[in-house]
Order: structure tokens, then C-alpha cells, then sequence
């Protein structure tokens, strides 16, 4: 070829290795490929957790779809974010879990009543399954869980929140204030940090943790489009949907 | 393998649940006030020169269950094993102690399994599983009241009335009755019908020894009997009651 000569080569090998470079930095951390953010703070007998809408592929919005959270039961909420393909298994695969030994009338029980038959799971088991189901695939699960309800003693009736967040192998970092995981992490940690009070009320909660969230989320490419904030007190799970800029 | 007869019975499970009858009888009584449960049955020697044979007829399975097993006693300590591992691994995996309604729940279908395994017979030990929660504060919740069940070789599972238990023995009404009033009595100064723990344990070794132990004592020409007596209040423990003689 006329073109493959001496004094050409040099170029064209700096051209080919420019490519592979380029190729290499396309190649993203599964944890945030997908993007996402989450958080959940805690008040007084109340926990709100905040999810966002965004799922995308590296730089490119693809869908606006609120983050997975399932709700065993009316004081408790599991909420995932990371690789979006293990998100989906994980929760399902968590679900089939609990569901076969816990959260169900079971065969045997000394009440008449279908609501007393029932056992449900309470938050510090289900965030110790979680983090059983994730250290048992070794890292396999790119996923980083947020286990956030209220446990209530059936002495009292008062709900103590609790809340857990788990890295990808199930390492657990339990908090009175807030927890926060997804590609934000960072930014949430210190808008979360900044306007959470001790034993704020249901409405005081609402508004720090959906301005923690969304002013966290402004300036992060990765996460965003929108977000819903649940509400979680003794009476049930309420659902905010907040507007973000979007973009 | 258990098959049906002509007449609908299951012949092995009728045949074990007659070893199981032959075993020693044991006595088990709730006493709400001052949250203990209370269990006893008599420790029969073929010689006054035995003194033990090392079966520990009460275990404790978790922090507020303990079981009992009477029968064929290779049997019964399966069972117990059995139990015990269940409780282990669900504290394990759910950081929790086991609910009383998923231990009987996964005994019962142990035993069951047994019933249709092929090439085994079914358990010939009946058990008496005592379950002592931790007092409430307000005690509305049925699951959370000091239960006695019964599990039988066939795998049913029976609540016992009243919080009496008589495992393998015959009891006449009378002997009943002492059995509730024993049930009723405060072990504290301050009520009308007082007792002491002492006390209360040797009334109930009375009881076992006077109206049940016959039964037993019918069979056999020379033996020394003891009652050790299992206390399942704060902390499990199993101690020795009186040695009796009779020639």
C-alpha cells in the first residue's frame, strides 16, 4: 500500500493507540453504569426514603423509571440501585426468600385472625438476609441495597426508625440519621449531612429529605429525572413525587 | 415406607404413636404470674446403684423454647437436634430468635417427612415443646402469651388448654384440678395463696409422683425414682428433685 511507509508509520500508530485508549474509557464501573441514587433518613417514629427516576447507559438517558423499593409490609422498604439487570434478580431472588419462611400466614398458628396469623419480617432481619444473600454471591450482585423501616415491639407503640445500608458484598452500616447509597453517594452524604436534625416531625423529614436529595442530585450527570419520596410512619407508606431539573 | 390400610389409617404412624405412649410420662404447668413454666418427670432406674443415664430429657432449643421428648429416647434426641439446628440457623441467617409458629411449623413437617420417606419409620417420641416469651408491656398479641404444645410422631401439633401439659400419663380430674391451682399460685409474698419455687416444684413432683408415676411404677417390681424438674423462667435450668424409693 502506498500509504504504509516509513515516515507515515509513526502517525498511524499513535492514530490506532488513540482508538484502543478511547475504547478502554468507554468501558464503565457496573455500579454506576445504570446510575440512580437513594436515600433514607430517619425522624421521629418516621423514616423517608428517597429514590430517584433516572436509567440510563453510561452518559445516555434511556427510561424514566422510579428505583426498585419492595414494601414487605406497611413499616418496612428494601430499596436497590446499582447494575440494573442484578437489581431486578436480587430482588426477586430476596423476595422468594423471605417470602418462603416469613410474611405469610403460616401453618400453623395459635390465632383465628388472618392479620395475627401473619408473620412479618422485621427490618433487622431483612436487612441481615440481604446482606447474607450478597456476601454468599461473592460480589457477583452489583448492587448496593438500603433497608429502611420502623420496628415496632409489640409492647410498646412506639416505632424506633431503622435504617441499613449495604455495600455490593453485604457489609452493613446501620444509622440514626441517614443512609445513602448510588452514584450521588458522595453529594448525598453531605447535603444529608447538612440539613438533617435530630427528631424532626413527618412534614420537617419530607422537606429535608427531598431537598437533600434534589440538591445532591442537581449536580450529578447520573442521577435525576425526577424522584418519589416515601413516607413510612406507623400508618402506612405515603408517596411524594418531587420534579427535578432534567437533565 | 408408611401405605394406607382399607381403612384409611396410617399403620406404622398408629404403631408409633403407641411407642411413643409407652414412654415416660411428663408434667408440664404455666405459671403466668410469675412467667415461669414449670416441667417435671420421673427419672426411672432399673437399680438403686444407677444414679443416672445421662439423657437430658429437657433441652433448651432457643433463649424462650424448650422442648422435651418422651418415647423412644434415641428418637426424641433427633428431634431435639433437630430443633435446635433450626434455631441456630435462623438466628443465623435473620439475627433473630426463631417465632414460635415457624419452629412448629418446620418440626411438623419433619415428622411428616418421615411418614412418606421411603425406607424409614416414622419418630416414635412425642414432644412437649414450651414456649416463654419475654413479657409485654401490654399483652394483646396471642403469638407473645407462654404456650405448651404437643408434637405427636404423625407430626400434628396441638395447643394444650389451660396451660397444663400431661405427656404419657393418665390423670384423673382431681389430680387436674391440683394441677391448675398449682398453675394459679403466685410464687410472690403479696397474694392470698403464696409459694415458694421450692415449693411449687415440690407440689408439683408430688403430684407427678402420686397420681402419674403409678402408672409407671405398676410395671416394674424395685426401682428408684427421681424427679429432676426443668424450670424454664429467666434462664433454663434442670436440677434434681427428690429421690424416692420404693421396694
Amino acid at each position: 500500500m502506498n500509504v504504509y511507509c516509513p515516515s507515515t508509520a509513526l502517525p498511524l500508530l499513535l492514530y490506532l493507540f488513540t482508538l484502543m485508549g478511547l475504547a478502554r474509557a468507554q468501558q464503565q464501573d457496573p455500579m454506576t453504569l445504570n446510575g440512580g441514587s437513594l436515600l433514607a433518613m430517619a425522624g421521629k417514629d418516621c423514616v423517608a426514603v428517597a429514590v430517584d427516576k433516572r436509567f440510563g447507559s453510561g452518559p445516555q438517558m434511556v427510561n424514566i423509571a422510579p428505583r426498585l423499593a419492595w414494601t414487605p409490609n406497611p413499616q418496612l422498604m428494601v430499596a436497590f440501585v446499582g447494575l440494573e439487570g442484578d437489581v431486578q434478580s436480587l430482588s426477586q431472588d430476596l423476595q422468594t426468600q423471605v417470602r418462603s419462611k416469613l410474611n405469610r400466614a403460616l401453618g400453623f398458628s395459635t390465632s383465628t385472625e388472618e392479620d395475627k396469623r401473619r408473620r412479618y419480617i422485621s427490618p433487622k432481619a431483612l436487612a441481615s438476609i440481604t446482606s447474607h444473600m450478597l456476601y454468599r454471591n461473592r460480589g457477583r450482585y452489583y448492587v448496593e441495597p438500603l433497608v429502611a423501616g420502623l420496628s415496632s415491639s409489640s409492647a410498646s407503640s412506639v416505632c424506633k426508625p431503622f435504617l441499613c445500608a449495604m455495600d455490593m458484598i453485604g457489609a452493613k452500616s446501620t444509622s440514626q440519621s441517614f443512609v445513602c447509597s448510588g452514584a450521588a453517594s458522595k453529594s448525598l452524604y453531605g447535603t444529608a449531612e447538612a440539613l438533617w436534625k435530630p427528631d424532626m416531625d413527618k412534614d420537617q423529614l419530607l422537606r429535608a429529605c427531598g431537598e437533600a436529595f434534589q440538591s445532591a442530585l442537581e449536580r450529578d450527570c447520573l442521577s435525576g429525572y425526577g424522584s418519589l419520596v416515601y413516607l413510612i410512619t406507623k400508618d402506612g407508606i405515603t408517596e411524594y413525587d418531587l420534579a427535578h431539573r432534567n437533565d | 415406607l408408611t401405605t394406607f390400610d382399607p381403612t384409611g389409617k396410617l399403620g406404622q404412624v398408629e404403631r408409633a404413636m403407641e411407642a411413643a405412649s409407652m414412654g415416660t410420662p411428663i408434667v408440664a404447668i404455666i405459671n403466668e404470674k410469675s412467667n415461669e413454666i414449670l416441667m417435671a418427670a420421673p427419672q426411672i432406674l432399673p437399680s438403686v446403684f444407677m444414679l443416672d443415664d445421662g439423657t437430658a430429657r429437657f433441652s433448651s432449643v432457643a433463649p424462650h423454647i424448650a422442648m422435651a421428648h418422651s418415647g423412644i429416647s434415641a428418637d426424641g434426641r433427633v428431634l431435639i437436634a433437630a430443633a435446635q439446628r433450626l434455631a441456630v440457623e435462623h438466628a443465623y441467617t435473620f439475627e433473630e430468635v426463631i417465632p414460635i409458629d415457624l419452629l412448629l411449623e418446620e418440626m411438623s413437617l419433619l415428622l411428616q417427612e418421615y411418614t412418606m420417606k421411603p425406607g424409614s419409620r416414622p419418630f416414635g417420641s412425642t414432644l412437649l415443646v414450651a414456649h416463654l416469651p419475654p413479657p409485654a408491656v401490654s399483652g394483646s398479641d396471642p403469638n407473645q402469651k407462654p404456650q405448651l404444645f404437643r408434637i405427636n410422631p404423625s407430626g400434628s401439633v396441638t395447643l394444650l388448654e389451660d396451660g397444663i401439659a400431661v405427656i404419657n400419663g393418665k390423670i384423673s380430674d382431681d389430680t387436674m384440678s391440683k394441677l391448675k391451682d398449682l398453675s394459679q399460685s403466685s410464687t410472690s409474698t403479696s397474694s392470698t395463696k403464696t409459694t415458694t419455687d421450692d415449693d411449687l416444684q415440690q407440689q408439683l413432683c408430688d403430684i407427678l409422683q402420686e397420681s402419674i408415676a403409678p402408672k409407671v411404677f405398676g410395671k416394674m417390681d424395685t426401682e428408684t425414682v427421681q424427679l429432676p424438674s426443668c424450670t424454664l423462667g429467666a434462664s433454663f435450668s434442670s436440677q434434681k428433685g427428690l429421690r424416692i424409693q420404693r421396694y
